[in-house]
This record gives structure tokens, C-alpha cells and sequence, in this order.
């Protein structure tokens, strides 16, 4: 994968906080339990999109609801997964649309720009909501490789 | 007549003493000739901020310029050089690593939308 320079260090402290105020926008503004992923898949096996729907589903409860954004810069994918509820009010259309935008940021080299322009292009579509309790833990919490 | 004549001839002749010999005049009265005058001497630590502080301080100004755009997306994000950071999840669950080995799948049927770049 690496081209013999050195691979990038991850997000900014400034883009993290970004991507936590788009996701607590979608929450507070649009009642959509919106939740992003941003390291690549230890898959074991299994396809990206069966590993992703795994994190979807580690979401516990909350699942049903929820939409996760799944973003791999070191394999190149993005997959957003929606629960029954979520599905809904962000139909594979509209997801779809939200990728063509966010995959274009991507290659460009915006992570955070594609990631916030994205959620809010989905936030709008599934229109205002009542507000929703953030998740029990804070959001942008840096997770361990997770084998 | 002929004195006007003789009296321009004697002018001219008085201009080309007076202009070649200027620079040997104390009192030149055209004005000191250049050089003449060295001024004060500008001293050591003004001759050298001048002559090697000035450079030296456009050299870095011009130096910064061409670099500081490139050092500061240096650390961007560039498809091809892969990634090697730890994971981030926003809004994810409390206790991922757990949360991810003992989730359910289920048979739910999920939405949404996949891509690549």
C-alpha cells in the first residue's frame, strides 16, 4: 500500500473535533443516531461489508436506529450502514448519494471535509427530529485494534 | 562685434579650466564632486547588519514562504501512502474492543451504501 514515503498519522486534533460536531449536529438538530468509524477493518476473512455491518451491530441497542459511517483511508472503502429504523429516514438512495460526494473528497485527500459534508447531506435528507441523549460514551474516543 | 566674440571664447575656455580642475578645489563652485566626501563611516555592527543581516533575513523570509504551506499538509491525508493510525469512532459504543467480539449480527436486514476511491 505505502509507496515508500511514510503513511499518514491519522486525523488532526482540529479535524477530529469537526467530525464531532457534524456527528452532534445530526443528533441535536436531526434526531439521527449517527455514528462514524474511521480506521480500517480488521476483517478476518470477511468482507468489508460483513465487517462493517459487524461494528453496526456492536452498536448493541442502539442498532436499530442507528446509521454507521464506516471510513477506510488505508483500503480505500467507505460503507455507511443503516438499521431498520435509520434505514428509513436515510434510504440506500440517499446514502448512496452521500458516498458519491464523500468518496470525491476522499481521493482528494479531505477525510474530514468528505466526512462532514456527507453526514450533513444525509442529515438534511432525513429532515428535523427531536433531539436524542448522547451515547453513554463520549464521542471521538480513540479505540485499541479490535482483533 | 569681435569682443563679444573673444569675450564667449575666453568664457568657454574659463568653464573647461574651472570644470577639470573642480575635483582639486577645496571650494569647488559647482559643488563637492562625488566621493569627494567619504561621510562617517557607517561603524562595524551597522556595516554588518546591513551588508550580511539584510540577506540573511530575506533569505529566511523567502525560505519560509516556499516551505510552510507544504509543512503544514504535510501530515494530510494522500490515498496512496496508505494509513497507519489507530482506529477513531465517533458516537461508538462504550466499550468498542468488547462491544465488537460479542456483537450479534442477527437476522436483521440492513441498509446503506458502499464506495470506494
Amino acid at each position: 500500500m505505502a509507496t515508500g514515503s511514510r503513511p499518514t498519522d491519522g486525523l488532526s486534533v482540529a479535524q477530529q473535533e469537526r467530525i464531532e460536531h457534524a456527528v452532534t449536529t445530526c443528533r441535536q438538530e436531526h434526531g439521527l443516531d449517527v455514528s462514524v468509524f474511521v480506521g480500517d477493518l480488521i476483517l478476518d476473512g470477511l468482507d468489508f461489508r460483513e465487517g462493517a455491518e459487524r461494528l453496526h451491530a456492536s452498536l448493541g441497542e442502539r442498532a436499530h436506529g442507528a446509521m454507521l459511517l464506516v471510513v477506510a483511508p488505508g483500503q480505500r472503502k467507505v460503507e455507511i450502514v443503516t438499521g431498520p429504523a435509520a434505514r428509513r429516514r436515510v434510504p440506500d438512495r440517499v446514502a448512496a448519494l452521500a458516498i458519491l460526494s464523500m468518496t470525491t473528497a476522499f481521493s482528494g485527500g479531505d477525510l474530514s471535509g468528505g466526512i462532514v459534508d456527507g453526514l450533513r447531506q444525509m442529515a438534511d435528507a432525513a429532515g428535523k427530529r427531536p433531539a436524542i441523549d448522547a451515547p453513554a460514551e463520549a464521542p471521538g474516543t480513540a479505540l485499541a485494534a479490535h482483533h | 562685434m569681435r569682443t563679444r566674440t573673444h569675450l564667449a571664447t575666453s568664457l568657454a575656455a574659463l568653464t573647461t579650466v574651472v570644470l577639470t580642475a573642480g575635483p582639486a578645489f577645496a571650494d569647488n563652485p559647482i559643488g563637492p564632486s562625488e566621493g569627494e566626501d567619504p561621510g562617517s563611516s557607517l561603524g562595524l555592527v551597522k556595516g554588518l547588519l546591513l551588508l550580511v543581516g539584510v540577506p540573511v533575513l530575506s533569505a529566511l523570509v523567502i525560505f519560509t514562504i516556499v516551505w510552510l504551506p507544504g509543512a503544514l499538509t504535510a501530515n494530510r491525508y494522500r490515498p496512496a501512502k496508505g494509513w497507519n493510525a489507530e482506529p477513531v469512532w465517533f458516537a461508538g459504543p462504550a466499550a468498542p474492543v468488547e462491544a465488537v467480539r460479542t456483537a450479534e449480527l442477527g437476522d436483521v436486514v440492513r441498509g446503506g451504501a458502499r464506495g470506494d476511491w
